[in-house]
């Protein structure tokens, strides 16, 4: 009876599991059949071959978007942990004048959503002749309040004791935050690091504003470019490069898997 | 947890980190290169375009072959979406780093009111290009004052497109070569009730450019001085008997509950275009250049008329 | 992105005299928070300013600011009967998915909550949405949906539904957003859900147990109760993260047809970007941005309250 219940259990389990993962599941197979058996609705088409993913990297310039995403998710990530980490320290461990309504000065931007910033924030890359560029695609978001919520937490975490002992010994606030502080954080700043590379890899919106050539698209945008360029053919070609966009996606998730676990129960994130 | 966690993937980590940073560095100096190539003798035109699909290739491989043709110029060819989107985003940037060479656009209008482009008569004079080699019809339309704007590259004719097949499988009569404004009307109504809904008759985009050929059809002007050739218009001529008799029978059609509404914005036309393909659509107004992503993706027979005399013609 | 749990009912630094002491110049705390402040003033508050500015202001064929016109700019896009559609199919869109979202998700943690042979493989599978991006959904869907290609368009075909090209119906294309949207967002509801209801005192079930309750009672009397903060807490992130929704629209619908889900975060980007209406644009995001304020605003008093019980 019992067992009779588990193997029922087990069978839904599987059955929702495949449910879930059938749409990357779908799209990796599509990715390796003939554009003429998609079209054919041939699915069930044994062909199964990498071409695709050789005529996406030979005929479109998705390794060129691969590399702007890796460069801006990376500078974003770069930026964010220096300037997060320092205003989490100040958060976490200086007392000065008005911190309570700089905190909250902080806390209200994450009220205020980016997608109602979009027009000045072009008008003003714009003026910094910053428009199809890194710097325009990166710079804007190199702080952010979530970032500094996360790691101030964390940094409050580190024991009392340590504090004064490096005061004992004279440590300034760089060495305390560099010996100390950081190492005694890593679990945290790696996830830190994982998700907001995750984030801005997935950039879309920015991107399709400000950027106007193949030089400095990135993947999301350049997704969509390459649809509208060839919207009824080559299915193939186009599920080839959502896959090859999707792989750097499922690596950080599966390295990160833990850390994210982590993160909801201490920091909280969402994607 | 954390701690060995740390143990177990950290090097993992870091060292994936560090080949992402060195992928991104090369990246960098690639970028540099290419930018440096693309500078050193060439001088880069960049070309920002509307097209796509079959039309997008074949734009591609002219420009390809001019590339190849010589060794002075780099044409860089960028889509940037459709005429609208890629108006905005030419306007948006006027004056800044991005600004394209030259530019593909249909809304000369827009164009002139924007100013700021150098009226192509003034290479044509200088280089004494042949114009002669264009239609008269074809190059009026791209004069300001008699003197030529932009280059006719991709002139298009208004035509109307209807589904043969959708025409047959309800008995409806095929559209005649040119076909008057109540011929399309009754076709609509008949498509629309024959289908019992599954289907709307017919659909006209809310695009300026389709109204405005309807009343050119019936030898009206949308704006004063002969639409802005013989000076600059000052005021608008809509309300004219020939739009409202066009706007009309679009109403018409609405309340025979033959129209389908696609709405406004930058998404209409690829709605439109998809309904179509759909087969949820017997007839539309479109560009001659729809013909291609039409040719591509319809699974059907399909037929193309005039739209002439369905705008000369009382309904 | 949102925050869970931490910053207002976060435990405020501990001792300020031995740090005071520590910190020799405290305006070192200036040159710390210097370089955030920067970023933030300029790509956060100034554009939020210059945003309700705008939205005062008519614009010219260039998009530049050309007459300040006080209000109308509110007064149109409320009696514009697109704004109040796009604001109408939003609401719809952003409940639908939203509870279809947490209630996927909590089915999904109701069914691996137990500890049990291969648990950790599918609590993978069914987190595996969480982080993959708008655009690859999308695309992944649209083939799909695809009524020709995809396994979905055909099997709606067999199952003889007319209308298979749900992208180009109003009512399949709001089908096909929400069903993204909840592919997507279920990953990160589940690893929630999974946490709230693995702490849920298994003495409870067991009384229950003794007493002869169906699962059913168990479901009703005790879980939900006992997750319902979390529940409640997951539904208004949700909630906004939906309102924020814009790649999905721009690659699967482009907001068609007839404006059927030309949400109000995308309207905003076609009336900027696509039509040059900065003015208008800039007085619809701004209706956006109350919306969004509002319901941060109620998330951090409920996450302030959820701590306090604690």
């Amino acid at each position: 009876m019992t067992q009779l219940k588990h193997a029922n259990h087990y069978f839904w389990l599987i059955l929702v599991a495949l449910l879930m993962s059938a749409p990357i599941l779908i799209g990796i197979w599509a990715s390796l059949l003939p554009t003429a058996d998609i079209a054919a609705g041939h699915l069930t088409s044994t062909n199964i071959s990498l071409a695709n993913y050789v005529a996406a990297i030979q005929t479109t310039p998705v390794l060129r978007y691969m590399a702007n995403s890796f460069i801006i998710a990376i500078l974003i990530t770069a930026g964010q942990l220096v300037l997060c980490t320092l205003a989490a320290y100040a958060f976490a461990f200086l007392d000065f004048r008005f911190k309570k309504q700089i905190f909250a000065l902080f806390l209200i931007t994450m009220m205020l959503p980016f997608e109602a910033q979009i027009i000045p924030n072009f008008q003003t890359v714009r003026t910094l002749g910053w428009l199809d560029s890194y710097a325009g695609l990166t710079i804007p978001f190199f702080a952010s309040a979530f970032g500094v919520f996360m790691l101030r937490q964390a940094f409050l975490q580190v024991p009392n004791e340590l504090h004064e002992y490096s005061q004992l010994i004279g440590l300034n606030h760089l060495q305390f935050l560099f010996r100390i502080v950081l190492p005694y954080s890593r679990s945290t700043i790696v996830t830190f690091v994982l998700y907001m590379f995750l984030t801005h890899w997935n950039d879309y919106l920015w991107p399709l504003i400000t950027t106007f050539t193949d030089q400095y698209r990135t993947t999301q945008v350049g997704l969509k470019q390459l649809q509208a360029q060839d919207t009824f053919s080559n299915w193939g070609v186009i599920m080839a490069t959502a896959i090859l966009i999707l792989l750097p996606t499922l690596i950080v998730l599966i390295i990160g898997q833990c850390y994210f676990r982590k993160g909801l129960n201490t920091g909280g994130l969402k994607a | 947890m954390s701690k060995t966690f740390w143990h177990r993937w950290g090097q993992l980590i870091a060292a994936t980190l560090a080949v992402l940073a060195v992928v991104s560095g090369i990246a960098f100096t690639t970028t540099a290169r290419n930018a440096a190539q693309a500078s050193s003798g060439r001088i880069v035109i960049s070309f920002w375009h509307s097209m796509n699909r079959p039309n997008g290739q074949l734009l591609d491989k002219i420009v390809d072959n001019f590339n190849q043709s010589q060794t002075k110029y780099k044409v860089v060819s960028q889509y940037e979406g459709s005429y609208g989107l890629a108006e905005s985003k030419y306007i948006n940037t006027l004056h800044t780093n991005v600004t394209p060479t030259i530019m593909q656009q249909s809304d000369i209008p827009t164009m002139t009111a924007v100013g700021d482009y150098v009226p192509i008569q003034q290479f044509v004079d200088a280089d004494h290009y042949d114009l002669n080699q264009f239609y008269p019809g074809i190059l009026s339309g791209f004069k300001l004052k008699g003197k030529l704007q932009s280059m006719p590259f991709n002139a298009s004719s208004s035509v109307m497109y209807y589904n043969k097949d959708l025409f047959k499988k309800y008995g409806v009569k095929p559209l005649s070569k040119s076909p008057s404004y109540s011929e399309i009307r009754a076709a609509a109504k008949a498509l629309t009730e024959k289908s019992k809904g599954a289907m709307k008759g017919a659909t006209l985009q809310i695009y300026p450019w389709l109204p405005e050929q309807l009343a050119a059809n019936q030898n009206a002007v949308v704006v004063n001085k002969d639409n802005g050739r013989t000076a600059a218009a000052t005021s608008a001529e809509l309300n004219t008997p020939a739009m409202q008799r066009t706007f009309a029978r679009v109403q018409n059609m609405i309340k025979d509950g033959s129209f389908q509404n696609y709405g406004t914005g930058s998404s209409a036309s690829v709605n439109q275009m998809a309904g179509f393909l759909a087969g949820k659509i017997g007839i539309f107004m479109q560009s001659s250049a729809a013909a291609g992503t039409i040719a591509k993706g319809a699974k059907f027979k399909w037929g193309e008329t005039f739209t002439g005399s369905c705008g000369r013609r009382t309904g | 992105m949102e925050l869970h749990n931490t910053p207002v009912a976060a435990p405020s630094t501990t001792t300020s005299g031995t740090k005071g002491r520590f910190l020799k110049k405290t305006n070192a705390a200036l040159w710390f928070l210097l370089p955030s402040l920067v970023i933030l003033a300029v790509f956060t508050f100034y554009p939020m300013i210059m945003t309700a500015i705008e939205s005062l202001f008519s614009t010219n064929v260039r998009g530049e600011l050309a007459q300040f016109v006080g209000f109308s700019n509110y007064a149109e896009i409320f009696s514009d009967p697109l704004f109040l559609k796009s604001l109408v199919n939003t609401f719809i869109f952003v409940i639908t998915a939203g509870l279809g979202t947490i209630a996927l998700a909590l089915f999904l943690a109701s069914m691996v909550t137990e500890k049990m042979r291969g648990s950790g493989f599918f609590r993978t599978a069914f987190a595996s949405t969480m982080g993959i991006s708008g655009a690859v959904a999308s695309v992944l869907f649209l083939f799909l949906f695809n009524p020709s290609v995809g396994v979905l368009g055909i099997l709606l075909k067999d199952i003889g539904v007319k209308q298979n090209n749900l992208v180009a119906d109003p009512t399949g294309a709001m089908i096909i957003l929400v069903v993204v949207s909840i592919w997507m967002g279920t990953g990160f509801s589940f690893l929630n859900l999974l946490g709230a209801l693995q702490s849920v005192p298994a003495d409870y079930y067991a009384v229950a147990d003794l007493a002869g309750w169906s699962s059913w009672q168990k479901t009703w009397k005790i879980t939900i109760p006992m997750v319902s903060p979390t529940l409640f807490f997951l539904l208004v992130v949700e909630i906004i993260g939906k309102f924020k929704t814009f790649t999905e629209i721009d690659l699967i619908t482009g907001g068609g047809p007839d404006n059927a889900t030309n949400f109000i975060a995308y309207k905003v980007y076609t009336d900027a970007f696509g039509n040059r209406n900065f003015g208008i644009a800039a007085s619809e995001a701004l209706v956006l941005t109350a919306i969004i304020a509002f319901a941060t605003w109620f998330q951090f008093r409920f996450t302030e309250r959820k701590v306090y019980y604690k």
